[in-house]
């Protein structure tokens, strides 16, 4: 056994278990090119590269901020009203990937929460109500009750059952939003809501330059309350729950509840995007919450890498640009564009969703005939644990 | 000695299968206990019964006296059960360090161990049993990066940083070097006398040098328990193991255990059929 | 007894609702169970052979039989589109797959409302069947019991197929053990192809023979595609009868349930959802926290 070459201290600075995560990461992409080279020296070329990977991430933040920050003086005013609206799905983007990619969760129904802050804000703006934080907080709960609810059914299922599950959730309520005519205003939407006033005090955003400043302050706000949570502890439970469910439950973690959670707390994030989106648009509609929104979503998330936030965000203001960008020439297409999109991505991204896998459960002796829904064994890669061959009559 | 762990006319059927049928045991506070037996015996059967994996078809389990037949996995841990697997399994995309400290996690009294100082104390706090079973340097590697008998020793440090009463080991000498043996045969031995550790192998000159007890099964029946030196002298044991069947007729009769123990249930090793 | 009258027409109209889904599901549990493919362009298969069936016939027999043909050859045409599509994403596992039918599914739809707009479009049925059956003083739609009657015969062939032939025996191998299919000698591109080309084949004849009952139109997609999901995670896995019933269950609340109220129907889904679901974790055995399986893992 070769001895790693970069000396590791007992004891875990959590910057350094990133580090190593980063590096795992790095270690599995690089893994089908490098073939035949061990595990061990894939693992080390990672944690060298770990420290470039710093480099790179904070490399690509920066310039992102730059640009969220400059856009006002690049763009006029249809550019930046597209960026609010990238802002806005972009955090319904980072919900997506706080479920797919932290909590093992795959799933096409967070436009259903998203949706249900959308309209939170625009009833609340409908009767008055035009405080911004006021309208975020409330959208932020409801989605979260959202979630709460449809949740407990939701997280009994996993893998493809989740992944339907959330999906038929989605559709349902798309249905209720069409049919309730008295509050959403049917299949219609519901327009005419006035401007948001972000504080108490302050005047009502009425230029789309100060509508995309608001957007930009609350988004930067709840994405870095994000990042920080998932590198905490909290972080940790999630990833251990995603890569091995059983054995958490064999250690003691009740991961049922924090799976739960976890769907609450992408449900508060969507809400919240929800009532951005409303404050953008000014207008809420069902198609909002339906199928097209989910698979924007999720592919922003497959394009930005699952497990970080930022690259969701990322992914989402590249997908919103490129839609517009082609639509002028093809009007009308956007879910056929989305759909290149997708079918393209998906093949031209080898391992770049390597951290989105839809995760059957692992289980125990007794289960063999799980066997068929396992990925058929391709070269072992450094982040998977060997399989379980179980075989009648072992031990 | 108290039994720390009781299972009366234990079962566990699977469809028209019977892994385990019917087993009464006990296991002693404080023993050093290995299960044995030929493949298909029902062992890792027995462990994940015990542990709470499954739920069995009919009987009792009793812990500290308490009916835990009902009892969930993750209630049973949070007793003070713990184990490792026929194959080691660990959180592939956390470190080695993190793999343990989140091992320790539900046992700790502290709470708000999700706030990052409390976690880093307890992570140190886990190093030493890292150490113990060697892989200390190992312990900002990811552990999905870990050879085969790493990641077994990892697994058995996560058994071990939940500070069990009652530790349960599924064939943890597969796979190891000599000297990985040695090592896992200190770290054991090193255990407080309070812990029971119960040992599925099949390594028996391991559970020589580990056990004071050992219980055969076969066919998920209970067919003999003594100590080794009873275990490797009993005729019937060692039918089991190498059908050896002019000693014991032919395969009917080897077949029918009730006639293994006439005189009342499964013998201890020595007596005479 | 008016508002009995009033309510077994629909209730006739749920069974051949729930007929109808359980065909549809059908389609794509196949293709998820053996083929480990999660089709998300299930719906845009169905409301394809429904647009195609609806283009096709003109009230006649000949035209209807017809419309169903091209429905089928539609579908299983949109199965081979499929299989190429997934094909060089075999070995990375589900979601992959899953997001390339994404993909197609939402291409799909935009070429199916380009070309047949935004309308619904119903389907002329031959007037032999387009009235009503006077049965015992109640009256009941022509073409759903004809449907029923229908739809039981191919759930009949299709377990006969499964059961009994060579091929279904393949079938159900596949399921097992791809490898050792493979190893047989039945290459695994060809097994995939022919399963996703048999799916889509079922989904367009179940959106043609089913178009006057889930009329192609576009909505029809989305929601047979959720409809058929809601059937599946509701069915118990691995048993056929259990999806049967679910599909019953569904397609009465569809029909029965948007009569009686339809502001709740949606409510009625989630919540029958929720109750299955819930149940679910009591009752498998053998397991000490359940867990709900995946549709088609084996019961504990």
């Amino acid at each position: 056994m070769t001895a790693p070459t970069t000396p590791a201290t007992p004891s875990q600075d959590p910057e350094e278990a990133s580090v190593s995560q980063d590096s795992e990461v790095l270690a599995a992409a690089a893994a089908p090119i490098a073939g035949p080279i061990r595990s061990s020296l894939a693992s080390q070329l990672g944690q060298r590269l770990a420290l470039r990977l710093r480099l790179r991430v904070a490399g690509p933040a920066v310039a992102l901020g730059v640009l969220l920050l400059g856009a006002p003086s690049m763009f006029d005013d249809y550019g930046i009203g597209l960026l609010s609206k990238a802002l806005a799905l972009g955090v319904l983007a980072v919900s997506v990937s706080v479920l797919a990619g932290y909590a093992g969760l795959p799933t096409m129904g967070q436009a259903a929460p998203f949706l249900v802050g959308a309209y939170t804000a625009g009833i609340m703006g409908q009767h008055g109500q035009d405080l911004g934080v006021v309208q975020l907080l409330c959208g932020t709960a409801t989605g979260a009750g959202f979630a709460a609810v449809t949740g407990l059914v939701a997280t009994r299922t996993r893998g493809v059952a989740f992944l339907m599950t959330t999906l038929a959730i989605g559709e349902l309520a798309v249905a209720v939003a069409g049919r309730w005519h008295s509050l959403t205003g049917g299949t219609d939407g519901m327009y005419g809501i006035p401007p948001v006033r972000p504080l108490p005090g302050t005047t009502q955003l009425d230029t789309d330059g100060a509508v995309y400043w608001y957007v930009l302050g609350a988004c930067a706000a709840v994405v870095a309350l994000v990042w920080r949570v998932l590198r905490s502890p909290v972080g940790k439970l999630l990833l251990a729950g995603r890569d091995h469910e059983a054995r958490m439950r064999s250690a003691g973690h009740p991961v049922a509840v924090h799976r739960w959670l976890a769907y609450v707390a992408a449900g508060a994030l969507a809400g919240f995007g929800g009532v951005l989106m409303c404050t953008v648009n000014a207008y809420v509609s069902p198609a909002d919450g339906g199928f097209a929104t989910s698979a924007l979503v999720l592919l922003a998330v497959v394009l930005g890498g699952a497990t970080s936030p930022l690259g969701a965000l990322f992914g989402a203001g590249l997908i919103v640009a490129t839609r517009d960008w082609l639509s002028g020439p093809f009007p009308g297409h956007g879910p056929l564009l989305l759909g290149l999109m997708f079918i393209v991505a998906v093949y031209a991204l080898p391992d770049g969703i390597a951290g989105l896998r839809i995760r059957v459960p692992r289980r125990w002796p007794g289960r063999q005939r799980l066997a068929r829904f396992r990925r058929p064994q391709g070269p072992r890669r450094p982040d998977q644990p060997e399989r379980p061959e179980r075989r009648a009559g072992s031990a | 000695m108290t039994d720390v762990i009781e299972l009366s006319g234990l079962t566990k059927a699977f469809g028209a299968t019977v892994a385990v049928a019917g087993l009464d045991l006990a296991f002693a506070a404080g023993a050093r206990h290995a299960v044995i037996g030929p493949n298909g015996a029902g062992k890792t059967t027995l462990l994940h019964l015990i542990s709470g994996e499954l739920r069995p078809t009919s009987g009792r389990i009793r812990y500290d006296g308490r009916d835990v037949t009902r009892g969930s996995r993750v209630k049973r841990s949070r007793l003070g059960i713990a184990r490792t697997f026929q194959q080691p399994t660990v959180w592939s995309s956390l470190s080695v360090a993190d793999n343990v400290a989140l091992a320790a996690w539900p046992h700790t009294p502290a709470r708000g161990t999700w706030l990052r100082s409390r976690y880093r104390s307890l992570a140190e706090d886990c190093g030493r049993h890292l150490e113990t079973v060697g892989i200390a340097t190992l312990a900002g590697r990811p552990a999905g990066a870990l050879s085969h008998g790493e990641r077994r020793m990892l697994d058995i440090a996560m058994a071990l940083a939940a500070e069990p009463r009652v530790l349960l080991l599924d064939e943890p000498a597969a796979g190891l070097t000599e000297h990985g043996v040695e090592r896992l045969l200190t770290a054991l031995r090193a255990l407080p006398p309070e812990v029971t550790v119960v040992v599925v192998e099949h390594d028996f000159a391991f559970v020589s040098a580990l056990a004071d007890t050992v219980t055969v099964l076969h066919d998920g029946r209970l067919l003999a328990t003594g100590t080794p030196a009873q275990i490797t002298a009993d005729a019937a044991v060692r039918a089991a193991y190498l059908g050896d069947l002019d000693e014991l007729g032919d395969l009917d009769e080897l077949g029918d255990l009730d006639r293994v123990g006439e005189a009342g249930g499964p013998h201890v090793a020595g007596e005479a059929v | 007894m008016d508002a009995l009258n009033a309510h077994l027409v629909p209730a006739v109209d749920g069974v051949a609702y729930g007929l109808l889904l359980f065909v549809a599901a059908a389609g794509l549990t196949l293709l998820f169970g053996i083929g480990g493919v999660l089709n998300i362009a299930h719906g845009t298969l169905f409301a394809l052979g429904g647009y195609l069936a609806a283009s096709v016939s003109d009230g006649s027999w000949s035209s209807a039989v017809l419309g169903l043909a091209v429905a089928v050859a539609g579908g299983t045409a949109g199965g081979a589109v499929l299989a190429a599509g997934t094909l060089p994403l075999a070995g990375r596992g589900h979601l992959p797959q899953a997001l390339r039918t994404f993909g197609l599914a939402l291409v799909g739809g935009d070429i199916l409302s380009t070309v047949y707009g935004g309308d619904e479009h119903p389907v002329k049925v031959p007037g032999s069947v387009n009235g009503m059956v006077h049965f015992f003083g109640h009256v009941y739609p022509t073409y759903r019991l004809m449907f029923i009657a229908v739809a039981a015969a191919l759930a009949v062939a299709g377990s006969v197929v499964l059961g009994r032939t060579r091929a279904g025996a393949l079938l159900r191998a596949t399921a097992d053990d791809r490898a050792m299919v493979g190893a047989m000698g039945y290459a695994p591109w060809r097994v995939h192809t022919a399963l996703c080309a048999a799916a889509g084949a079922l989904a367009g004849l179940a959106g043609g023979l089913g178009a006057p009952i889930i009329g192609p139109g576009p909505d029809t997609a989305d929601k047979v595609l959720m409809l058929s999901m809601v059937v599946i995670v509701l069915g118990r896995p691995g048993s056929v009868l259990g999806a049967f019933l679910a599909a019953i269950a569904v397609g009465e609340i569809e029909t029965l349930g948007v009569s009686i109220s339809s502001d709740w129907a949606p409510f009625l889904l989630f919540g029958m959802m929720a109750v299955a679901l819930a149940g679910r974790t009591f009752r498998s055995s053998g397991v000490a926290d359940g867990v709900a399986a995946a549709p088609g893992e084996a019961p504990a």
